[in-house]
């Protein structure tokens, strides 16, 4: 679909809002904010940028996504959104964004964020000049940017197919994470006419100086809580960062500072302060039935059935995974060059949260009712291999296919197995909340 | 002196707000709270420590400081003060107070509060069981904890002298940090008459509670404001951390992961991230003059002037200092340790800040009229050694002498030189305000 941004009031988004989001909704409600305040309904197809460099994307006459700062970009909508470091304060209201940059050529991975989410709080309510978060390098998706398709799908007649069928040139992904551009561009092209898109509400510049009066200041105070929520962990790093070198320390392990980044990286997503991938069983964070079947019906040449992985945060309702082959570690371009034995690595990495959840779960620290206490006590580390050779200890990826409802109906569906040789499962880490 | 608990009301120490932090004044004075609110007035000595393995500790009736769920605490202190997961919500009203980390007997300096500086917002704000910060890591005290003096200290005849004249005995302090156990036993004994004290206001629990009412909105917003401020370095962390990480790539870098955890670790120094270290030249730390004036007078054998360091961040002090031989960074894993000497070291770490301040120059992640671009622009790094020998681009360490007032007042008052030979001065870096050096 082609993105739109259109001006609106308080009276038209107010259902919105209120459907994913009832405490923020009561907040506003209160102050019934009449039609001389703007608000901005936003649809971004899939992929498209909702943050472009470091601002607004904005469609342009064609539909194109480009900067809010860029020249020409009507003069109301500049006065009206651009008045944080980054982007206006907002909600997603349906589907998903992704908030991440790039680190040389990795992508990281910041935020997922579902419906209901509020963003730019940080950026919205920080004194300009203060905070280092301005700059060019994050960037936003409609949809997840960190998305991917277990099985290889590299066969050249597929892609003359997907030509075909799309009119359009596709270059063959080198990287998991190049796939996305080939989905965005398949679901943009004219010839799959997808409606799939991320809803969002902006809150202009009018609404922002509102809630430096007194009258707003009880909405102002919520939003103050919910960004102050919001960063809870990473105000607990000096306490996490301090306790998992002390346990390290202490147990005497010397393993590569990599394995240890990549065990802390792990326990951070156990944490729920980082993105792990679950295999994706909805259209939240793209339009998984459409892509699986253009690549079932058209591209074909799947060897195994089309598993989809997404972004997830842990949760009660599915386990999420961590792969040492796509490395979502923050710092992880400091060790592009580190080599080893996958199989070998699983086992220290293993060996360290073992020995991390001892310490914790002893409540060595008095961390019993704290977030990093209670990951100890809830959360279930597997570790998993397509190949496990004679480490016991580690899962054959294969046995994950009946754990997992979503990936036998998949086999079922596409009467394909299932895509346990990846590269996604040539040592992976499945976290499990109790 | 003895530690004490006053209880009061606002009437009673409005005045004590107001000379310390006037937008809180003005916030709370727009409410008046009535006299039924209980606020309390804590004192505490040199030394007393507030805050034990994550448990407050008040003074008793005793003048003993002893934790919070102690018997002799009566029930209404209890109730009024026991409220968030280690201390009330307050504001240091007199001296300062020092937030430290004790882990493996290790010692990690993380906050100095000053007069006007809040507390425990981080604690009030923040709903039961969604922060880490209960951890039992936390220890906090009155006046500085980090504080040790230049000279060395270890002359037996000196300690025979100090038990004689006031009654301590206590093992003389090997390391740097072991040094503020002797200070606090001569501050503590009765013959120093020392009226030194830290005076901390508490918010009872009832303030706390009113925060969440309409009438305190305004006051609630200026405290969410005030923490958000403060909080800004730990959000801002994503970014230095990956410009700095895109420095060291860029660069071609290949060092030890020790010297790039150092250098890092200076960089978050001069971003205000942790405190440094400062030539004391008053008595907000700690009693200073008494500390310096029973080591030349009672315990003597001073080859050195008796210089203090206390811990202080660069935006409170001219210039800080982070020496090779007392390290402060939160890793405790080999990539902490010096493998070479520390000549070699610093020489290394003066290499990589070059390369990296001109990396961060280049602006890659367009950051100018940010606070992490001041990094590189404003803020400038010296290398100091007692003896560098062929390394022309580290300084003398007693040329330090010549560049602040208070090491060549000691030097007249004391009658003894400065201590450029000291472990400390072993490979130091100085990270100061340009402009100022």
């Amino acid at each position: 679909m082609t993105a739109e941004l259109t001006k609106t009031t308080w009276k038209e988004v107010r259902k919105k809002v209120k459907q994913v989001n009832q405490p923020l909704f009561d907040e506003i409600e209160d102050l019934a904010p009449d039609d001389s305040i703007p608000f901005y309904l936003g649809k971004y197809g899939f992929g498209d940028h909702i943050m472009l460099d470091g601002s607004l994307g904005v469609p342009d006459d064609k539909g194109n996504i480009i900067s809010l700062r860029s020249s020409g970009v009507d003069k109301t909508l500049v006065d009206d959104l651009d008045y944080a470091p980054n982007l206006p304060i907002g909600l997603v209201t349906k589907n998903t964004a992704e908030l991440y940059y790039m680190s040389g050529e990795q992508i990281v991975p910041w935020i997922f964020m579902y419906p209901g989410r509020i963003f730019s709080l940080w950026g919205g309510l920080q004194p300009p000049g203060t905070s280092a978060h301005a700059g060019k390098i994050w960037q936003v998706t409609a949809g997840a940017r960190s998305i991917f398709m277990l099985p290889k799908i590299e066969e050249k007649r597929g892609y003359v197919k997907l030509e075909k069928e799309f009119g359009i040139g596709l270059p063959v992904p080198k990287k998991i994470f190049d796939q996305w551009h080939l989905y965005r561009d398949i679901l943009q092209s004219p010839g799959m006419n997808s409606d799939w898109h991320t809803e969002i509400v902006l809150f202009s510049r009018s609404f922002r100086e509102k809630l430096d009066t007194k009258k707003y200041l009880s909405l102002k105070n919520y939003l103050f809580e919910t960004a102050w929520l919001d960063t809870s962990f990473l105000r607990d790093q000096v306490v996490f960062e301090t306790v998992f070198s002390s346990a390290l320390y202490e147990c005497n392990l010397k393993p590569h500072q990599y394995l240890v980044d990549t065990a802390k990286h792990i326990y951070k997503i156990a944490q729920g302060a980082y993105v792990g991938f679950s295999f994706a069983d909805s259209n939240l964070s793209a339009p998984i039935d459409e892509l699986q079947s253009v690549f079932n019906n058209v591209y074909g040449h799947l060897k195994s059935a089309p598993t989809f992985m997404q972004p997830s945060y842990i949760n009660t309702n599915q386990s999420i995974y961590y792969s040492l082959n796509i490395p979502t570690l923050l710092l992880f371009s400091l060790y592009t060059k580190y080599v080893n034995n996958r199989l070998n690595d699983l086992n220290w990495i293993k060996t360290i949260n073992t020995k991390i959840n001892q310490l914790l779960t002893e409540d060595k620290y008095g961390l019993g009712n704290s977030p990093i206490g209670k990951t100890a006590q809830t959360v279930d580390f597997e570790y998993i291999h397509y190949n496990p050779g004679e480490y016991n200890n580690i899962l054959q990826a294969k046995s994950l296919a009946k754990q997992h409802a979503v990936l036998s109906e998949q086999v079922k569906s596409f009467n394909k197995p299932f895509c346990d040789t990846s590269k996604f499962w040539q040592g992976a880490i499945q976290l499990t909340k109790r | 002196m003895t530690a004490q608990l006053q209880k009061l009301s606002w009437e009673d120490v409005r005045d004590k707000v107001k000379n310390v932090n006037e937008p809180l004044f003005n916030e709370i004075e727009k409410i008046s709270p009535d006299k039924s609110m209980p606020f309390y007035i804590a004192k505490y000595r040199f030394g007393d420590q507030i805050i034990i393995n994550g448990t407050l500790q008040i003074p008793n009736d005793k003048g003993t400081v002893v934790p919070i769920t102690d018997s002799s605490l009566s029930k209404t202190v209890k109730n009024d003060l026991n409220y968030t997961m280690n201390m009330p919500l307050g504001i240091v009203l007199e001296k300062s107070i020092e937030l430290h980390g004790l882990v493996n007997s290790r010692i990690i300096p993380w906050r100095i509060l000053k007069p006007g500086r809040l507390f425990s917002l981080w604690g009030s704000f923040q709903p039961s069981g969604t922060s880490s910060h209960a951890a039992s890591m936390w220890q906090m005290t009155a006046g500085a904890r980090s504080m040790f003096m230049l000279s060395k200290i270890e002359e037996k005849r000196g300690y025979q002298k100090l038990q004689k004249a006031l009654g301590i005995d206590i093992a003389i302090p090997r390391e740097p940090y072991d040094q503020w156990h002797l200070f606090k036993e001569i501050v503590h004994a009765p013959s120093t008459h020392c009226e030194w004290q830290t005076e901390l206001l508490f918010f009872s629990r009832e303030f706390r509670e009113k925060l969440d009412t309409e009438s305190f909105n305004s006051l609630t917003n200026h405290l969410f404001r005030t923490a958000w401020l403060d909080t800004t370095l730990v959000r801002d962390q994503i970014i230095f951390d990956s410009m700095y990480n895109s420095a060291i790539m860029s660069c071609n870098i290949k060092s030890n992961p020790y010297l790039i955890n150092t250098t890092k670790h200076i960089y978050e120094l001069a971003r205000n991230s942790f405190p440094g270290l400062a030539f004391a030249t008053d008595d907000s730390a700690g009693p200073i003059n008494l500390i310096q004036d029973v080591f030349v007078d009672i315990y003597g054998h001073l080859k050195s002037s008796p210089s203090m360091m206390v811990p202080a961040y660069l935006n409170d002090a001219d210039r800080i200092y982070y020496s090779l031989n007392i390290p402060t960074l939160l890793s405790f894993s080999a990539e902490t340790k010096p493998i070479n000497n520390q000549l070699y070291d610093l020489s290394w770490i003066k290499v990589l800040q070059d390369k990296i301040n001109a990396y961060f120059k280049k602006d890659e992640f367009n950051l100018s009229g940010t606070p992490i671009a001041n990094l590189a622009n404003s803020v400038g790094y010296q290398y100091f050694h007692p003896n560098p020998g062929k390394h022309n681009d580290i300084v003398m360490a007693k040329n330090l002498q010549h560049q602040h007032a208070i090491l060549c007042d000691e030097e007249k008052k004391f009658n003894l030189p400065f201590s450029a030979n000291s472990k400390f001065m072993h490979g130091v870096i100085e990270i100061g305000n340009l402009g100022n050096q």
